[in-house]
């Protein structure tokens, strides 16, 4: 039985050769892990948008914490700064006593005091915006200064080795601080506190209360101070310094202007002074504040009186942020509320501004006894009874919490916050010091920030704005992602409008009206033109479309609505035809006829713009856009016109039942009967919503810019309707033709057929057609950036700009600092432009399975 | 009784259903559609066609008197009717747009003329249309030829031996190029890179003062004496060619000297004959297709952008060629089919749909600033800070658009693989075939055409594709090719030009839009031939798999 032969004559092998095995395995393993790769990759896009998103929101973190007791106790302070490597504290006693410490070792290294002719300041104001120091003396004499950190780099080989070494890589000596760093080399690092200029001579009355602003560079700087005095005076001073640049003279001028004292018994005041001192504040401690405008300081008025607290909450902090347009006041209840002094309508002071307050932060759980701004951004602290916070202003958020460990609050004498939002430090009345260092590298990130409603500085109301960068330091980033979603949407929208009628009546037309030798070929070129470049169609809509259409704009809007009546007149007079003829043209000839009516009302519209501008628009749409003259009227007519005549129409539809010879003529009189009533009433609904207020100016439409969503929507319709044209097609012509002839045997016209019993099946792959068609103009980018104008507005006329999602990713990202907030807000909006195609493409995905599945019963 | 009522009514009944059921009206709106739809597609090829075909064929140079003695002579652009802001003329007027070069001499390259200020046109023969390698075109006459102190003037000169002159210009610009630029480059490179080794030797033992290996010195040495010797040569050649000079003078009599060697084409607009119109065309054709771009891109060739667009495509296409079958051949004939991996291929399919720039984040961020950025620390420390992988380039570019593609390349694997019939697998596996012997030889090569499908259309959407590149490598003008004749050849690393951004750039970020404009037509031109062609091929492909499978799907 062994002995039985092959065919061949030779002998098959019963098991499988080695090679063939090996290969099967390698095969199934390399194509598994490929597979998954390949795969993980492809999804891994949406992980790795989320890692690089998520340190936005993340809290900031303590690094690390350092403390010492070795400092002498001073009661108070009049401020504490450090610098911005965070190796340096500076504090400065009411009395002049300026002490330079370590904070880490608490090592002193540097000691000094302001005085003036021997004398000890009676008060002292520093700015920590900018390191301004004023010192008031008894004699009444006031002088001004700063205190600053420097820095220096050594280059390697600096020897340390004979100075007092006060940390791991820290060194003191003289009076400055050494530390190694990178490359070997050394740096310096060094503060001092001085006055040096005398602004007010000796004579006056003793300042009591003061406050100043610094601003300008070295070359040319002003100092305004503001002044309490002893008698009762309230003073503002102004300092401005001019540096000679060819001589290096410096030329000082001072005035002083005397402000009237709103009453002799003031609480508790403290002095505030905006950029420039454009504004002095009195704040008095029950929360009365006292604004003074004071632009023109010789003719300075008091121009408001407004509480900043509830009644019955005192303020027990207040202060500015960097720039000093946000003023940050801290309740004795532990409230803490940012202010601007804004323009306003109706305001009640004379120069027309108002101080509002802007945003509500969290509170703490008792007073707020410090307020220190950072220097750079718009971060702050704020010292409750809670603990130390640290937050910001532009994002509404409290990005760390600091606790004193048990230390009563009461027993701190100064606090202080690093320039570069990265260290906090506190030193009590004992002389302990405690400096904690950490990490907030986005402090103005938040979820308001980017999907809430913001009131940014400068700006007459909380708004959604987007406005990523400007040229001055002071400027506060507005990063809401709401324009740019809503600019996505706006031109998704109006492309759809535009694409989404157009392709799919063609695809329905081309499925069950057209001859069957043209679809082929139709089908062939449609598919072509789905993948067009973007980019050459961006190009011609915005270099070749927009200025034509600028130029022609009233024609194209006359040919919105002709070409669609046009049709349907051709459609009443080919019905006037004798149905046999009808029927025996029926073919290429109805297309052609078609097409010409198609060509009629455009070319009509072309040819009757002029004049349908000079009946509706007073001779210029795009003036009449602007508002400067007309109603709405004109406009409210054309829209209201499609839902009345449609209307009409389905009123009378009884009427149109007639099958003889004249049916024809009795239908045409009837659609003409409906055109005139139809435009009858949409006139008397127009009259009737204008008289109500209704100016579609508002809204719908407004003035125009070339580059304006019309445009968008015409070359993104371009792009997404090959698409759904494709997509319906597919489905509708999937719909099995058994259908078809039932429908037909029982005597439903084609018409009929296709309308209630084609489309009806098709419907879910139709709905699918139009969801990826809505994906795809969702993430279009290059029409829209070159053709949309790229400007971040949000309103929903038609003739201005956008700018999309995509768009601000592919004009921003090129140039965002790696890591920083703005490349990781990008990110976010890539995130956030993934989510929503991704949203867009499953609902069709599921939508195109279902209905697959019902193909399957049919 | 019954009966007699039946035929009553149907003898009532017209042969005809009602006007209205047939839905005249509704027919004709989507008929309209339809139509619309055909005829602004085919409007927008004519127009891009139009004016690409259009924008280099030498038009005649009109010589315009005004009324307010001026002369101005340009090249007829087109013209519009337009409302003059001065309230005093009355309706609207129609002004031209003329050509009039002479950047060097007027400030403007185009000038708008109205017809009200014309006094009288003509063409004279004797204009000459000059294109340079700078300031754009100019138009006027030629005065003097200088040929190395040589001084004749323009009459004496026919059109052959001006042709002569500017051939021998040519191939001295040529020679001086060849230094400059391939010699003198090659031993730059090579000083780079000798600069580049000496670094890295002393970052390896981290000290600032050692002096590595000697060998170095003298090498150095030596190539700066030859790159030296090499920039006197040039700079002599140079000197000579300033003796070969044009003069021209513009139609109000400035007169403007240039090199020789700077004019690329001159032609007597007005007196050329067809033939030499068509020459002038097909010269223009030739130099878009093979010169590199001037002037701000708005003049020259897009060879470089041609040949970006090239290289990103192919090196796209080897990459997602394979993983992308890979991943459909895991996905159709390995994994267990579960509910998981139907929701791996909703998700897949899906993916196809996430807008492109969304790709080209993950590939700055990913790609370049993440594996490119470590690539650098790890291989290319002596080249730090600036960048080598740690930026966009041609790899970061390809592999970005392979990742944009795979899905569109794994779903018409799918299909394809699933269109192969289950039998044919059966009778493989029956016959003692293991699976991988079945996929190798019966699986894939049925499978082939709609994978080439899926590929050519992913190579289509790739070459057409400009959002993700400009943030992943594309730049308005790349020094250097990605692939070159110095060693390694081919630099990944490097950023490069592509057709697509090249439309951008010029058509939105050059400084005369107007001047740029048949570039941009033409480039547009060029890479929707591209795409078309790409997809006219997925197309047949794809009806070439209908045909073969015809049969075995119902």
């Amino acid at each position: 039985m062994n002995e039985k032969t092959t065919l061949t004559g030779y002998k098959r092998p019963k098991v499988t050769r080695r090679n063939v095995a090996l290969a099967d395995a390698a095969a199934k393993r390399i194509i598994t892990a490929g597979g998954v790769m390949v795969i993980a990759a492809v999804m891994g896009i949406l992980v790795y948008l989320v890692i690089q998103v998520i340190p936005l929101f993340a809290d900031g973190r303590v690094t690390d914490m350092v403390s010492s007791s070795r400092l002498a106790p001073w009661a108070i302070s009049s401020a504490a700064m450090m610098d911005e490597y965070r190796q340096l504290a500076l504090e400065i006693s009411p009395d002049g006593k300026v002490m330079v410490y370590h904070p880490a070792s608490g090592e002193i290294v540097s000691e000094s005091i302001i005085e003036s002719a021997g004398m000890a300041p009676a008060t002292i104001a520093i700015d920590r915006l900018s390191g301004g120091l004023a010192a008031g003396f008894v004699d009444g004499s006031i002088a001004i200064g700063q205190a600053t950190f420097h820095s220096d780099v050594l280059p390697a080989g600096f020897d340390v080795s004979q100075m007092r070494q006060v940390g791991p890589e820290e060194w003191v000596s003289g009076d400055a601080l050494f530390s190694r760093i990178t490359g070997g080399q050394t740096r310096k690092v060094w503060a001092e506190a001085k006055v040096e200029n005398i602004l007010l001579p000796p004579g006056g009355d003793a300042a009591v209360a003061m406050a100043l602003s610094l601003s300008g560079s070295e070359g040319s700087r002003s100092q305004a101070v503001a002044t309490l005095d002893s008698a009762g005076g309230f003073w503002l001073h102004i300092a401005k310094t001019k540096k000679n640049m060819m001589t290096g003279q410096i030329k000082a001028t001072v005035r002083s202007y005397s402000l009237p004292r709103p009453s002799d018994s003031l609480t508790n005041p403290s002095i505030l002074v905006t950029e420039n001192g454009a504004d002095t504040l009195l704040v008095e401690e029950d929360g009365t504040l006292f604004r003074y405008n004071t632009r023109e300081p010789s003719a300075a008025f008091l121009a408001e009186t407004i509480r900043l607290t509830a009644p019955g909450v005192g303020i027990s902090s207040i202060g500015f942020l960097a720039g000093r347009q946000s003023l940050v006041v801290g309740g004795s209840d532990g409230g803490v509320g940012i202010h601007f002094i804004l323009p306003k309508d109706g305001a009640r002071a004379k120069d027309g501004l108002r101080t509002v307050k802007a945003a509500g932060l969290d509170p703490h759980d008792g007073p707020v006894t410090a307020i220190v701004p950072s220097a750079g951004g718009k971060s702050f602290l704020t010292l409750g009874p809670d603990g130390i916070w640290i937050r910001n202003g532009s994002g509404q958020r409290t990005l760390l919490r600091l606790d004193f460990d048990g230390q009563s609050p009461s027993s701190i004498r100064a606090i202080a916050l690093a320039p570069n939002l990265d260290g906090a430090l506190l030193a009590s009345q004992k002389g302990s010091v405690r400096m904690w260092r950490f990490n907030a590298p986005y402090p103005q990130a938040s979820w308001r920030a980017y999907f809430g409603r913001m009131w940014y500085e400068g700006y007459p109301r909380p708004s959604y704005t987007w406005q990523s960068s400007a040229a001055t330091d002071d400027f506060e980033p507005k990063l809401s992602l709401i324009p740019l979603i809503f600019g996505t949407l706006k031109a998704s929208f109006y492309s759809m409008l535009f694409a989404a009628p157009v392709a799919l009546l063609a695809a329905v037309f081309t499925a069950e009206f057209l001859d069957k030798r043209f679809r082929g070929p139709l089908k062939t070129v449609m598919e072509m033109m789905a993948s067009l470049p973007s980019v050459a169609l961006g190009f011609v809509a915005a270099l070749v479309v927009a200025p034509v259409a600028e130029r022609w704009i009233a024609a194209i809007m006359l040919g919105g609505l002709l070409v669609p009546l046009f049709l349907i007149i051709g459609a009443y007079m080919w019905q006037l035809l004798p149905r046999p003829i009808a029927d025996r043209f029926s073919g290429g000839y109805k297309v052609m006829a078609i097409a010409l009516a198609l060509l009629a009302g455009g070319g009509t519209a072309s040819a009757l713009g002029g004049a349908f501008e000079n009946l509706f628009f007073g001779g210029d749409f795009k003036l009449w856009l602007s508002g400067t003259h007309g109603d709405g009227t004109p406009f409210l007519i054309i829209l209201f016109f499609p839902l009345s005549a449609a209307l009409v129409a389905l009123a009378t539809e009884r009427l149109g039942r007639g099958r003889g010879a004249g049916s024809g003529a009795m239908e045409l009189a009837r659609a003409a009967m409906v055109a005139v009533s139809a435009a009858a009433i949409s006139l008397v609904m127009a009259m009737v919503a204008q008289r109500l207020g209704m100016d579609p100016r508002n809204g719908l439409v407004g003035p125009y810019v070339q580059r304006n969503t019309l445009i968008v929507g015409f070359a993104m319709g371009f792009a997404v309707i090959p698409i759904i044209y494709t997509i319906a097609e597919d489905s509708l012509s999937a719909v099995p033709d058994h259908l078809r002839a039932a429908s037909l045997g029982c005597g439903a016209t084609v018409w009929q057929t296709a309308a209630w019993v084609v489309i009806p099946t098709a419907a879910s792959g139709i709905f699918s057609a139009i969801m990826i068609g809505m994906g795809r103009a969702v993430g279009e980018t290059m029409i829209v950036v070159m053709a949309a104008g790229n400007t971040p507005l949000m309103d929903i006329n038609v003739f201005t700009g956008l700018r999309a999602l995509s768009a601000n990713i592919a004009v921003e990202l090129p140039e965002a600092e790696v890591g920083g907030a703005l490349y990781r807000t990008l990110f976010l909006s890539g995130l956030v432009l993934f989510l929503m195609t991704f949203a867009i493409n499953s609902v069709a995905e599921i939508v195109r399975l279902r209905f697959r599945r019902r193909f399957a019963n049919l | 009784m019954t009966q007699q009522a039946v035929t009553a009514k149907t003898s009532r009944r017209s042969a005809y259903a009602p006007l209205s059921a047939r839905g005249e009206p509704y027919i004709w709106l989507l008929g309209g559609a339809l139509a619309a739809g055909v005829l602004m597609i085919s409007g927008f090829l004519i127009l891009v066609a139009w004016n690409g075909f259009k924008a280099f064929w030498p038009g005649p140079v009109t010589v315009i008197t005004l009324k307010d003695g001026g002369t101005v002579a340009g090249e007829f652009t087109r013209s519009e009717s337009f409302i003059p802001a001065e309230s005093t003329a009355s309706g609207p007027q129609n002004r031209a747009l003329y050509r009039v070069g002479n950047f060097d001499i007027t400030n403007e390259d185009f000038k708008w003329i109205n017809e009200a200020d014309i006094k009288s046109t003509s063409e004279p023969e004797d204009i000459l249309f000059v294109e340079r390698l700078e300031w754009g075109p100019f138009i006027g006459r030629l005065v003097a030829v200088n040929s190395d102190g040589k001084q004749s003037p323009a009459a004496t000169l026919g059109p052959s031996a001006i042709g002569k002159l500017i051939s021998m210009a040519k191939a001295r610009r040529q020679a001086l190029m060849d230094i400059q630029r391939g010699q003198m480059g090659v031993i730059n490179s090579k000083l780079e890179k000798i600069r580049l080794k000496e670094r890295k030797a002393r970052l390896e033992r981290k000290t600032e003062d050692a002096h590595p290996a000697s060998v170095s010195d003298d090498q150095t040495a030596a190539l700066e004496r030859k790159h030296a010797a090499l920039a006197a040569q040039a700079q002599k050649l140079d000197a000579q060619d300033t003796a070969y000079t044009f003069t021209f003078a513009d139609v109000s009599g400035v007169e403007k000297t240039i090199r020789q060697s700077a004019v690329v084409r001159l032609y007597a607009p007005n007196s050329l004959g067809i033939s030499g119109r068509l020459g002038v065309y097909l010269g223009r054709w030739w130099e878009f297709l093979s010169a590199e771009p001037r002037e701000a891109n708005t003049e020259g060739g897009v060879a470089p952008a041609i040949f970006g667009t090239f290289v990103m495509t192919l090196m796209m296409a080897l990459l997602v060629a394979p993983f992308g079958v890979m991943a459909a051949l895991y996905l159709r004939e390995y994994a267990r089919q579960s509910w998981l991996v139907s929701l791996v291929r909703v998700c897949v399919n899906n993916m196809a749909g996430v807008p492109s720039i969304v790709y080209g984040i993950f590939g700055l961020g990913f790609f370049a600033y993440g594996v490119g950025g470590w690539i650098d620390v790890m291989f290319y420390p002596e080249r730090l800070p600036s960048p080598t992988f740690g930026a966009g380039g041609v790899l970061w570019a390809s592999l970005t658009l392979a990742l944009l593609t795979a899905p569109v390349v794994i779903v018409a694997t799918e299909e394809a693989l699933s269109a192969v019939p289950q039998s044919a697998r059966e009778g493989s596996l029956a016959c003692g075939a293991s699976k991988w012997q079945t996929i190798r030889y019966i699986v894939l090569p049925k499978a082939l055409p709609g994978i080439m499908t899926g590929l050519i259309l992913a190579m289509a959407r790739g070459a057409g594709e400009v959002a993700p590149l400009m943030l992943v490598g594309v730049v308005k003008l790349a020094p250097e090719l990605p692939v070159d004749m110095i060693f390694p050849f081919i630099h990944l690393e490097r950023s490069f030009m592509c057709l697509g951004f090249h439309i951008y750039d010029v058509g939105f970020q050059s400084r005369n839009a107007e001047a740029g404009k048949p570039i941009v037509f033409m480039t547009t031109l060029l890479l929707m031939a591209v795409v078309a062609t790409l997809n006219a091929g997925a197309i047949i492909a794809r009806n070439r798999l209908k045909a073969r499978y015809v049969s075995g799907h119902f």
